[in-house]
């Protein structure tokens, strides 16, 4: 048998190559589009792990009300208030460029008092930059082209000048996607001269950009959508500003877009690789019509009827499992780039896990099995193929229609009411009906 | 007398053409010798290729009984029939019908792997033969469309022996070749009878027809006639009247 598949590779070859890159094309979109899918479980283990709390909330007013109102709340199992500031005219350059960018909407964190930040999971970090330092969520520094080294002069009216040595880039799981505030930490020196600025613009009534950040745990039941309603009700009923949103809402900033991505490739993928199944058929059903003689020879040499499909089926099961793993590879190789240079621009997270055996083996699995049975059933009409027939049907100057003898008109009882009783003694009895 | 190695009761054969039934063979009782070069002779449309297919199980015939060495094969399904004709037939046909895609080698070898046999004993058994029938080691590499007639013929017939049958079926196997190759695949044929070889050929050329020594005239459906002649021995003269006139009382 194998001898036929090399055979028929041979003779097929130019059409397995393109279906051999439709299925790479196909299966490498497909992984790609499994590898999207996989933040969305990152993200609950990570959360999980750094118990980063179902929900967040920014306010500015007194922390000591609030912390009261928190702790009076049933609804609330823990939580914890941090001091940061939001200016909102503050500008960069980078590294003395005059291209100038926005940033706003950045909430600065000190490193001193930040203490949770060591837990963030740092993607990138440079221990040797120890002052005028800042770190960068994910988002912020690969949307804008930002990486480890880079000094950054940020530029703001109110609060002034400073050039920052960017020393680390780390995931931040609530403020760090396209759709929310972002975070960036900075030494304690320049976190001190952003406050003190900041806290005479307050006092002279020019811009109010003090905060408190406040994250926090639900007791079990609480739905985390009404906690976060309760919460904003009630503190911003006690007079103060608040704005806050539960963890699924953080989330969906994150991987929303992804599954939107993800969901869009699963379907090319899908469309491309039915399109090809349908042309398998086609060219297997036009095979077995260019092939008939050969058929009828092996058959005649022995070939039994599952050899020829085995045969076939092994055939494109080989070419589904090389262009596979093609593919597979192929998006191994892609998708680092394809994460690096656009995925963590959309969803601030990063591919931390390398490989994936369960979608990879999965994947590989279902075209083994997929590939072979839609050529297998298209291969069924092999089984009427008698071999007498398909040599025939090869040789049109041969053809038993055009030389049969013609029937002859007999007596009643002819010769084959003779026969013994066979297998075949209904055709005996419909031939007296017909006289 | 020799050992009777074919043997058909009652064999008929029916095809459904356009809703009509048409019988190529009936009631054919036939034994077929072991060690004997059969010919069946007849005009065209006479049942000569169905008959041949039937007996080496290629066909079902409708009604009737064939054993094989004792054994009867006509209740044997597809598969058990394929697996049948490749541990006891070997088929020469008129268009040859070597897998294009394969070398003459790996044509040969591929139905001798059907019955379990290791590819490099293949490969020695296969040489063998082909400079038996005078194909040089160079050339089993080659395709069958690079080949001429007469060799690409030769090329079958190793196939056809590779698992040493015990029925060499040759359908016209001369008929689409050159004089050359006619005498060239000829003689290979007498060879391996002469070897002990049964063959089983159907043919319309006379010169084919020599070879044979026992030759059965189908007409009709039924066998008409029987010439026994004896080994073929070139120089018999004699062999080719014999013939003519039996070919003449047949009605040929």
């Amino acid at each position: 048998m194998i001898k036929l598949i090399k055979s028929n590779i041979h003779k097929d070859r130019s059409v397995l190559i393109a279906f051999m890159l439709i299925m790479i094309i196909s299966s490498a979109i497909l992984e790609i589009s499994l590898f999207l899918g996989v933040y969305d479980k990152r993200y609950d283990r990570i959360t999980e792990e750094m118990n980063t709390g179902d929900g967040v909330s920014f306010f500015y007013g007194d922390s000591d009300t609030v912390r009261g109102i928190m702790e009076d709340m049933s609804e609330v199992e823990s939580f914890n208030i941090i001091d940061i500031i939001l200016p909102a005219d503050m500008t960069f350059t980078l590294n003395g460029s005059d291209k100038e960018k926005k940033f706003s909407d950045v909430m600065y964190f000190d490193v001193e008092r930040y203490a949770s930040f060591e837990d963030f999971f740092f993607v990138e970090k440079d221990d040797s930059i120890s002052s005028d330092f800042i770190y960068l969520n994910v988002y912020t520094a690969y949307y804008n082209g930002i990486g480890i080294g880079d000094v950054m002069h940020l530029h703001s009216v109110n609060f002034g000048e400073y050039d920052l040595t960017v020393a680390g880039i780390y995931e931040d799981f609530m403020a760090g996607n396209p759709y929310s505030y972002l975070s960036a930490i900075v030494d304690d020196d320049t976190y001190g001269m952003i406050k003190n600025r900041s806290d005479e613009l307050e006092a002279s009534g020019t811009e109010f950009a003090n905060r408190r950040f406040m994250n926090y745990t639900f007791a079990d039941g609480v739905s985390l959508d009404d906690g976060v309603m309760k919460i904003n009700d009630t503190v911003n009923a006690a007079g103060i500003p608040i704005d806050g949103y539960a963890a699924s809402l953080a989330k969906a900033g994150y991987v929303s877009a992804l599954h939107i991505i993800s969901a869009f490739m699963t379907s090319l993928a899908v469309i491309i690789m039915v399109i090809c199944l349908i042309m398998m058929v086609f060219t297997v059903n036009n095979n077995i019509d260019r092939d008939i003689r050969n058929i009828g020879a092996l058959r005649a040499v022995g070939y039994t009827v599952s050899n020829i499909r085995a045969a076939l089926c092994l055939e494109f099961m080989g070419l589904g499992v090389i262009g596979t793993v093609m593919g597979i590879g192929l998006s191994y190789a892609l998708f680092p780039v394809l994460e690096k240079s656009l995925i963590r621009q959309i969803s601030g997270m990063i591919w931390e896990k390398r490989f994936h055996p369960e979608l990879t083996f999965s994947l590989v699995a279902a075209y083994i099995m997929i590939v072979p049975a839609v050529v297998f059933l298209a291969t069924a009409r092999i089984k009427k193929l008698h071999p007498a027939t398909a040599l025939r049907f090869g040789l049109a100057s041969n053809s038993f229609r055009i030389r049969c003898a013609l029937l002859q008109h007999q007596d009643r009882h002819d010769q084959f009411s003779d026969h013994a009783p066979g297998r075949f003694s209904g055709c005996v009895y419909l031939y007296h009906l017909q006289g | 007398m020799s050992e009777v190695i074919i043997k058909t009761e009652k064999l008929s054969k029916s095809f459904s053409v356009g809703g009509k039934q048409q019988h190529v063979i009936k009631n054919l009782d036939l034994e077929i010798y072991k060690g004997d070069f059969t010919v069946i002779m007849g005009s065209s449309g006479a049942g000569k290729s169905t008959l041949l297919y039937a007996l080496s199980g290629m066909d079902k015939p409708t009604l009737g009984k064939i054993t094989y060495a004792g054994e009867e094969i006509t209740g044997l399904n597809d598969d058990r029939l394929a697996i049948f004709r490749r541990k006891h037939c070997g088929f020469v046909f008129q268009q040859i019908h070597l897998v294009d895609s394969m070398s003459i080698m790996d044509n040969a070898i591929s139905a001798g792997m059907l019955t379990g046999q290791k590819q490099k004993d293949l490969k020695k058994k296969a040489l063998g033969l082909f400079e038996r029938v005078g194909i040089s080691e160079d050339m089993t590499r080659k395709f069958p469309a690079q080949l001429s007639g007469g060799e690409a013929q030769r090329g079958a017939m190793v196939r056809a022996l590779i698992n040493d049958p015990d029925v060499v079926f040759a359908d016209e196997p001369t008929g689409a070749l050159n004089s050359a190759g006619v005498k060239a695949v000829l003689d290979v044929l007498t060879d391996i009878n002469n070897s002990g070889q049964t063959v089983l050929m159907v043919t319309h050329d006379v010169k084919s027809a020599r070879r044979a020594d026992r030759i059965i005239y189908l007409k009709d459906g039924g066998v008409t006639g029987e010439l026994r002649l004896g080994k073929y021995v070139s120089e018999d003269k004699e062999r080719h009247e014999k013939i003519r006139k039996f070919l003449e009382e047949m009605g040929w």
